[in-house]
Formats: C-alpha cells, structure tokens, sequence
C-alpha cells in the first residue's frame, strides 16, 4: 500500500491540504474548481500507481486527465487575463484547437498503449504563452498590485515554470523515458522538480488568496 | 541525457529568472505609483485650498460691501428718519422720500451683493461667466480704468479642477495690483487657442525687479501664482519693468 505514494503523489497530496486549509471557504468559483481540480491530481496520481501496478501501463489514467488538464488550466487563464483584456474571442478558438489536437490523437492512437505526448507538449507551448501574457499584461498595467501577496501572480508563476521548464522533457519524450541515470529516470526527476515548483508556488498561491479573502471581508 | 537535464534546469530557471525581474520591475512600478498618488494628493489638498481662498476673498468683498457701502447706506436712512419733525410736514415728506430713496439704493446694492455670492458657485457655469463676475466688481470699484477681453464666455469644454484654480489666479493677482502697484490701467485678456488657455494681464504701475523679489521671497503673492500654474501644468511669464508697470502671462493646457 505504501508503494501508491511516490515523491509526487506526496508533493500533490501536500498541495491539497494546503488547498483544503486555505480554500475550502472560498465562494469563488475559480477557486472552487481549483481544489476539486487538486483532488483530482491527488486522485489521478494514485489511481495511476495503482493501474500501473495492476496492469503494467497507465498511459490511459494520464492521457484522460490531460483533458481535465487542459481545460482547468485554460479556465484559470481565461480566469486571470479577463482582467486585463478581451479574451474570450482568443482562449475560446485556442481550447477548441487543442481540444481537437486531443481528440484525434486519441482517436487515431490506442490511448492505452500511446502517451499523448503531442497535445502535452503544444498545450505547453500554449500555457506559457498565456503566462507570458499575463505577465507582460500585469507589467503593463498602471495599477500597482502588491505581488508578494497575489494569489494570481503566484499561481501563473507556478504554472509557467512547469510548463516551460517541461518543453524539453515534451519533447523528449521518447529519450528521457527509456535512459536511465544512475537509479533514477530522467523524466522521474524533471517532473518530480517541476511538480515541487508548480505545486509549491500553487500551494502559496493559495495562501496568498485566503489572505486576500481575509482583508476583502 | 545529461544535456537533456542541464537543458531542462536552464529552462526551469529561465522561468524563475522572469519572476524575479518582474518582481524587481513592480517595486518601481511601486515607487512610481505611490509618487503619482501623493502628487495625486497633492493637487487634492491644493485644489480645497484654493476653494477655500475663494471663499474667503468672497467673505471679504461681501464684508467690506456691508460695512462701506450698504451700512452707511443705511446708517444714513436712519440718520435722516430720526431727524423727522412729524409737525413739520412739507420737511418730514422730503425727508421720507430720501430716506426711501436710500432704502431702493441699499436694496440694489444688496441685490449686487447677492450677485457676488453666487459668483464664487458662477465657476460651475463657466470660467469665463466667473471672470467676468470678478471684474464687474473692480470695475464697480472705479478706480481702474479696465480694458477687457474675455474671449472665454462661450466655451463649450470645462475643467472644474481648473477653472477654480484659474479664477483665483486671476484673484491673486488683481490683488497684488491693489496692494503693491499702484496702477492706473489693467488690461486682461483671457482666450482659448487650440487646446491651450491664455491670460494676460498687464498694468500701468510702479513695477519691481522680478528676480530680486523671487531671491528675497518678497513676491509670496507671486510665487503662489507661479505654484499654482506648474500644478495645472501651465506656464507663466512675468514681465516687470520699474516705473513702467508689469504684464503676465499665463499659458494653460485646457480642458
């Protein structure tokens, strides 16, 4: 029973009691999903362990979360640079082409035996464009906003280093998945790393929107 | 492989390397924006000031009215009602009439001074209606001979912020003409050109060296116009020659 927890799944399982903490009282809908979206992780990390136990490959586990991914993660930009500008009209075309992408590459490839690698890796692409947006958008902006404590910035923070710091690992796939180094897989410890980023910053991120929540009452 | 995870690491810190710059990059966004918000504040507590001088020049319009003109005014009804001798009929009648005639004149005067009241509310209906209100009282006064142009009456753009503060600048200096310069002759010439507001005001009296009373901060007067002008963003021009009297002229963006 122990084997289901790997360094991730303890990095995500950390995440979601962060999330539960800080949270669980949050009416934002953004928020609200972010959390079941957490749970989500924490469930999909586990289960995956487990089928990967059980029946040797969990590709399908990870390839039909790419679409809860996908569309958590648009939802959230979509969430964030509304602020600032239009969106709708760009995010909306984009989800759907990559929806596509997703689609049928699924369709087109067993989903249990092929890593939908292709989708991760424009998704990817995507997503840092988004944060980069975000960023040059915040920058842009004359309001001065106190980041050290904003929850958004914190949370695009997060996201674009996982995404860009992964653009390899995309797409190397291949390579990275089959070498070893020294005991340990080269996919194994780029996305344990990134997951520490990501997770770490969302989990502060986090921390920052109950404060925010706090001085707004 | 290793190349593959150097790369990555470089690609993880890039990312990093853009949080930092934009963290440093929103600290002097910060400074700049807590810069702009105490001008900001600035301009606020400048602007309820120059209300306030408003006001108080009006107070002192109305209270120097009432006590020179309106007060003996009717001081002197009274004056002329006392001294009625009822026996004396064809006397006391005449008496009656001047005394009447005093009281029209008291109550005209009182309508003028209903006129200045609302003259200081007048800056909502226009600058140039309020310009106009101030100079109708220093021509009432008569001892200037006035030469005006005021080319602002009909303007269809307004900046209340502005106006106020025009209308005091053109208060602090006619009052700087009254006390120091000892003229004869004022000329005002107010008009808008392009987006840019212009008033010039020249006079007859006894001048000063501009330079000398800038050092000696013995031009206060002065020196509040020139504050108030580089609020709005204005530019002023002082041109004084001793004994051959001073021309200003002011330049304001506007609306």
């Amino acid at each position: 029973m122990l084997k289901l927890f790997s360094v991730n799944s303890l990095i995500e399982f950390a995440c979601l009691i962060f999330a539960l903490i800080f949270l669980i009282r949050d009416k934002s809908i953004f928020w609200r999903i972010t959390l079941a979206y957490i749970f989500i992780v924490v469930f999909t990390e586990t289960f995956a362990r487990y089928i990967g136990k059980v029946y040797h490959s969990n590709l399908i586990v990870y390839n039909i979360f790419t679409f809860v991914e996908l569309t958590y993660i648009t939802f959230a930009f979509y969430c964030f640079l509304k602020d600032f500008l239009d969106i709708k009209k760009i995010i909306i075309p984009v989800y759907l082409i990559l929806l596509s992408i997703y689609i049928v590459f699924s369709i087109n490839n067993n989903m249990i035996l092929v890593y939908n690698a292709i989708t991760i890796s424009v998704m990817s692409v995507v997503f840092v464009i988004y944060g980069l947006m975000y960023f040059f958008l915040l920058l842009k902006d004359e309001k001065y906003i106190d980041l050290k404590f904003h929850p958004a910035f914190w949370w695009v923070g997060g996201a674009i280093i996982f995404y860009f710091g992964g653009t390899l690992a995309n797409f190397f796939d291949d390579i990275i998945q089959q070498k070893f180094l020294g005991k340990f897989i080269p996919r194994y410890i780029i996305y344990t790393t990134l997951n520490l980023f990501l997770y770490g910053f969302w989990s502060y991120s986090f921390i920052c929107r109950a404060r925010q929540r706090k001085i707004c009452r | 492989m290793s190349i593959i995870l150097l790369a990555s690491l470089v690609f993880l810190l890039m990312p990093i390397g853009l949080l930092v710059y934009i963290r440093s990059y929103n600290r002097h966004k910060k400074n700049h924006f807590f810069e702009k918000e105490s001008m900001r504040q600035k301009f606020e507590s400048e602007i309820l000031k120059t209300h306030i001088e408003v006001q108080e020049q009006t107070m002192q319009t109305i209270a120097a009215e009432l006590h020179d003109n309106i007060g003996q005014l009717l001081s002197l009804t009274t004056l002329t009602l006392n001294s009625i001798n009822v026996t004396e009929n064809e006397k006391a009648s005449e008496k009656i009439a001047n005394s009447l005639s005093l009281v029209n004149k008291s109550i005209k005067e009182i309508r003028e001074l209903a006129k200045i009241l609302h003259g200081e509310q007048i800056v909502e209906s226009g600058i140039g209606n309020a310009i106009e209100q101030e100079l109708s009282w220093l021509r009432k006064v008569g001892t200037y001979q006035l030469q005006v142009n005021n080319g602002l009456l009909d303007l269809k753009n307004a900046s209340a912020d502005k106006d106020l503060i025009i209308l005091r600048l053109l208060q602090e200096i006619i009052n700087n003409i009254i006390k120091h310069a000892q003229a004869t002759f004022i000329q005002i010439d107010t008009y808008l050109k392009g987006d840019t507001l212009f008033l010039t005001v020249k006079e007859d009296g006894i001048g000063f060296n501009y330079d000398e009373a800038m050092v000696n901060k013995t031009g206060m007067g002065l020196a509040s116009v020139e504050k108030r002008v580089k609020l709005i963003k204005g530019k002023i021009e002082v041109n004084s020659v001793p004994e051959k009297g001073t021309s200003i002229f002011i330049e304001i963006p506007y609306p």
